[in-house]
């Protein structure tokens, strides 16, 4: 009896001081916690970013304040956007998101949009890529946007993503930049079991939608062979370098499979200021840059004022694209 | 009435026939969807209406309401052992949702000591509410540090915290 | 005699004390991350990614096999003990081990799921060694088509022998199909049956569904007994073993189970699930015994344990040997090679011999070890039972909750366990068998997504569903599956009657 006494008192204690931490810390920026959202679940291209920013941060000292990585899957990040609304004003809150920020409110899965944050800074970027089996009879991308002038239905199209999210829309956008009409008409098959890549290596489907990221390794081994990717430029050494841009082949389109951080809607001024500071520096320090080369990323780094302006062209750009797409 | 066999064939059909119906309509009624056949994305959905709506209606001929309102009858008139059994369940199932709705809200080392405090209530009585509290207290807080602490699954926090 | 060599290789490197110490302390804490409900091997590896990354690729890999090995012995632990699958793999696990330890069989129970899982990860390795490269073949030739008849397959084998009435094992399986239809349609990119809430665009994880019926069903089905009598906690324990009529019973299971398992694992995206389930059936089907299934049948433990593990090697094939993540793992242990500088794939084996045939070797070391480790760590677990219930319940309820948060980190499917587990026990009450729904909700997602992936690619031909020989014989199993219960039950009725 005694002891449970002691332990409630101990209780009432730590939480009383647990609210008296919070008071203190609410004056000035950073706070104690700074939670680090990875708005899916372990494992993927969002929770590696997020984990990866928060280590760096970490390692360097440039934020000394505690990150732990949150996931908060579901609906395409969709969850976590009607999460972030709830926290509006704060600054405790850092999210990473990619075009699918942007996808998801254009064709109308969420009501939210990346006006609702505060974009701190893009980061990283990968590109889309297009690839065939072996022996496929398409060589490139130009044999296969004019099969497809021809008939809309004699190439299908594999991806990862559901039905209009981004590796659907990214084939769409060079699609429509190659001229290519009757684009709903054209045939995506999504494969979400994992197994897009076999079913590539099988020749069940005659050209995968992805990134460069995820196909890297198997053109490199020349089992697969890539038409093209959208980057500007050239990316890379090897085979991987030898790919060449949409652009090169006459269909003046880039796609950027970005990655940004994000706060809540009305981020306090100092906290914007705080993250400015801090990512800026973070870009610069050799460990940043050893970790974009250990994943293979393309180092993109913009401020939160070039990263809202590039938001707001993209979206536009994304949304006549759906227009046209889905007549909305 | 009583040799009437007691079964639950008819009701269950009654049930496949509604949530046939149920189910299948609201696949019908969904939007069209912008890419490929718009049948496509439906057929499933009302195949199994379908199958759900026959297998009722098998189920009300081969068994008939008889021997269902029976077995309602038979459930109204138990023992009053097995009645308080189907409380409890009941009460674990209002306890369970009470915990769903504070468990973000109260964070999980408050949520889940009052969730194993009330159901160790319900299973054990309040006799060893010490030994309960114990318990609850006990397990709560060891897993939200193997989870959140070794196993990096962020369980939710202590209220105020953030 | 090449691939021997390697391999001899390979064994100098694991059996080195140093990789020996790193595979039993990963298998023991891949063990203990494979227990908890809802944390399988995809989060144990995920999790212990970090720490390895320091200790350069080899023994980072050695680490994590130990993991994922670990995780796949220890998945089925919680299956036995309490009814509650540490992850799909282990569902196979509670039909017959549940059953197993409620009869107070609990330690033969853990015992042969650690002799089985040995077994059969040990054939799977030798399999992997010598077959690596035609397997992988056969994999790829798995378009949308065979996938979806082996869902097919998979599913019409459950259904037609699922127990008691067939009418109510289909609306069983109706309710099923209908939970696998939740979410974002990837096909069409339509919302379905998500009644606007954000969370339900991903669909109902079918683990949820899984922990809900069982877990939850359980515990409410127990307030029954749990006033008098009933289930009393185990006092008495004895040794982890086997007696030899059980082994004797289980042998050919295991050795069966086992070849088969590596091949559905090696499939991308089919994986442990699928491979243990349809073992389970094959077993039911074939064993004499067969009323004994799914009240304590030792066979019925016993194969899916050894497919299970034997999955989990095969699902490293398309990994090695292709360069694609086959399963979820595998997709975590791929981005950690990636990062560590290591291209897996076609060229692994000849830029990065050492790692490769290493790792290859510790799968052998690792089932050895972590079956050796197993059996004493069974004997400590057992003791679970001697908990009373009315406190072990409570127990069972939080920990289900909190497996399901960790899959979806969402209290959504917190109502979601709940309305399921009150089903559970509502549909038991009025005698609907719940298997069927589950593995509807299991398969019928991939069922319904290859058909129409396949029916798009063939510009709506469905003759691509009987054009390859793989796709025929899929057939022909479901024929068979659905034709054999059916011939049995008129042959009976015809011999007994005149009687």
């Amino acid at each position: 009896m005694i002891r449970l006494k002691r332990m409630f008192t101990g209780m009432v204690i730590a939480t009383t001081s647990l609210i008296s931490i919070n008071a203190a810390i609410a004056s000035d920026y950073p706070p104690h916690t700074i939670n680090m959202v990875a708005p899916a679940g372990a494992g993927g291209g969002w929770d590696l970013t997020i984990r990866t920013v928060a280590k760096t941060l970490k390692d360097t000292g440039l934020v000394e304040s505690n990150m732990p990585v949150v996931n908060r899957p579901g609906g395409g990040g969709a969850v976590n956007l009607s999460y972030m609304q709830t926290q509006t004003g704060k600054g405790d809150l850092i999210s990473v998101y990619s075009p699918p920020i942007l996808l998801t409110n254009l064709t109308g899965l969420t009501q939210y949009s990346y006006k609702d944050t505060t974009p701190l800074a893009r980061l990283i970027t990968d590109y889309a890529a297009f690839v065939v089996p072996e022996n496929s009879k398409y060589k490139t991308i130009k044999d296969v946007m004019d099969a497809l002038k021809e008939d809309p239905k004699s190439v299908k199209i594999g991806g990862t993503s559901a039905a209009g999210s981004m590796d659907h829309i990214q084939f769409l956008l060079v699609a429509k930049a190659a001229g290519v009409e009757n684009l709903r008409n054209i045939d995506y098959v999504s494969f979400q079991n994992g197994s897009l890549i076999a079913q590539a290596l099988g020749g069940h489907v005659d050209l995968i939608s992805t990134g460069l990221g995820d196909v890297a390794g198997l053109v490199q081994s020349g089992k697969l062979h890539a038409l093209a990717q959208t980057a500007d430029k050239r990316i890379g050494t090897g085979l991987i370098g030898e790919i060449p841009t949409v652009k090169e082949q006459g269909i003046d389109v880039i796609f950027e499979n970005w990655r940004g951080l994000f706060g809540p809607k009305d981020m306090p001024e100092e906290a914007v200021a705080y993250w400015h500071d801090a990512l800026q520096k973070m870009v610069a320090t050799p460990e940043w840059k050893a970790a974009l080369k250990r994943n293979g990323w393309d180092d993109a780094y913009q401020d939160e004022k070039a990263f809202t302006e590039f938001l707001g062209d993209t979206n536009t750009q994304y949304k006549t694209l759906i227009k046209s797409v889905f007549g909305r | 009435m009583s040799n009437i066999k007691s079964n639950w064939d008819g009701l269950t059909g009654l049930f496949s026939i509604v949530f046939g119906l149920a189910y299948g309509g609201y696949a019908y009624s969904l939007p069209q969807p912008m890419f490929g056949n718009p049948l496509e994305a439906i057929f499933l959905p009302l195949t199994v209406s379908a199958i759900a709506i026959f297998i009722g209606v098998l189920l009300i001929i081969t068994g008939g309401m008889a021997p269902s309102i029976n077995a309602v009858k038979a459930l109204l008139n138990e023992n009053p052992k097995r009645k308080s059994d189907r409380r409890k369940v009941a009460i674990t199932a209002i306890i369970c949702l009470f915990y769903a709705m504070f468990f973000e809200h109260a964070g999980y080392v408050v949520s889940t000591s009052v969730f194993m405090f009330a159901m160790l209530t319900v299973t054990c009585g309040l006799v060893f509410w010490k030994k309960s509290l114990l318990i609850s207290l006990i397990f709560a807080v060891s897993i939200f540090i193997t989870f959140n602490e070794m196993l990096s699954v962020n369980l939710p926090p202590f209220p105020f915290f953030n | 005699m090449d691939i021997l060599n390697s391999l001899m290789d390979g064994f100098s490197v694991a059996l080195q004390p140093y990789y020996l110490f790193l595979i039993l302390v990963g298998g023991i804490l891949g063990t203990v991350i494979g227990m908890l409900p809802g944390l399988g091997p995809a989060t144990g590896v995920a999790i212990l990614l970090p720490m390895t990354f320091s200790m350069g690729p080899t023994a980072s890999l050695i680490t994590m096999m130990g993991v994922y090995i670990g995780a796949m012995f220890g998945g089925s632990r919680s299956s036995i003990l309490i009814n509650t699958p540490g992850d799909g793999a282990a569902l196979a696990a509670t039909f017959d081990g549940y059953p197993m330890a409620m009869k107070g069989r609990a330690e033969s129970a853990l015992a042969i799921s650690a002799i089985a899982s040995l077994i059969g990860g040990t054939i799977a390795a030798i399999l992997m060694t010598l077959m690596a490269e035609p397997v992988a073949g056969l994999a790829i030739k798995f378009g949308p088509a065979e996938y979806c008849l082996l869902m097919v397959a998979a599913l019409s084998m459950t259904v037609s022998m699922s127990k008691g009435n067939m009418l109510k094992g289909f609306l069983s399986m109706c309710i099923g199909l209908a939970i696998s239809t939740v979410g974002i349609d990837g096909q069409s990119g339509l919302q379905r049956f998500t009644f606007g809430v954000l969370e339900l665009q991903t669909g109902i994880d079918f683990l949820v569904v899984i922990i809900g019926i069982y877990a939850l069903g359980e515990v409410f089905k127990s307030f029954s007994t749990l006033g008098e009598g009933g289930k009393k906690a185990q006092t008495k324990f004895k040794k982890i073993w086997i007696s030899k009529d059980d082994w004797k019973r289980s042998k050919w299971p295991i050795l069966r189970s086992a070849p088969v398992g590596f091949i559905i694992g090696a499939l991308p995206g089919a994986g442990g699930t699928m491979a243990s389930l349809m073992c389970y059936n094959n077993e039911k089907q074939l064993s004499k015994n067969k009323e004994e299934f799914g009240h304590g049948a030792i066979e019925g433990l016993a194969a899916p344990e050894s497919a299970n593990n034997a999955a989990s090697i095969g699902a490293m094939i398309p990994m090695l040997s292709l360069g694609v993540p086959g399963s979820g793992t595998t997709a975590v242990m791929m981005g950690a090679l990636l990062m560590l500088g290591i291209q897996p794939g076609p060229l692994l084996f000849a830029q990065h011999p050492d790692t490769a045939w290493g790792l290859i070797a510790s799968m052998f070391v690792a089932n050895v070890i972590l079956a050796v480790v197993n059996l004493p760590l069974a004997g400590v677990l057992v003791r679970l039972l001697a908990i009373p219930p009315k406190i072990l319940y409570p127990i069972v309820l939080s920990l289900a909750f909190v497996g399901c948060f960790a899959i979806s980190a969402s209290v959504v499917d917190f109502y979601i366990l709940i309305i399921l587990g009150v089903a559970g026990v509502l549909m038991a009450r009025v005698d609907i068998p719940t298997s069927p729904m589950i593995l509807a909700a299991i398969v019928g997602g991939q069922m319904e997504q290859s058909f129409r992936q396949g029916y798009r690619i063939s510009n709506q031909d469905l003759g691509v569903f009987m054009d390859s020989g793989i796709a025929q014989g899929l057939l022909a199993v479901t024929v068979l599956s659905v034709l054999l219960p059916l011939i049995k039950a008129i042959r009976s009725k015809t011999t007994t009657k005149p009687a």
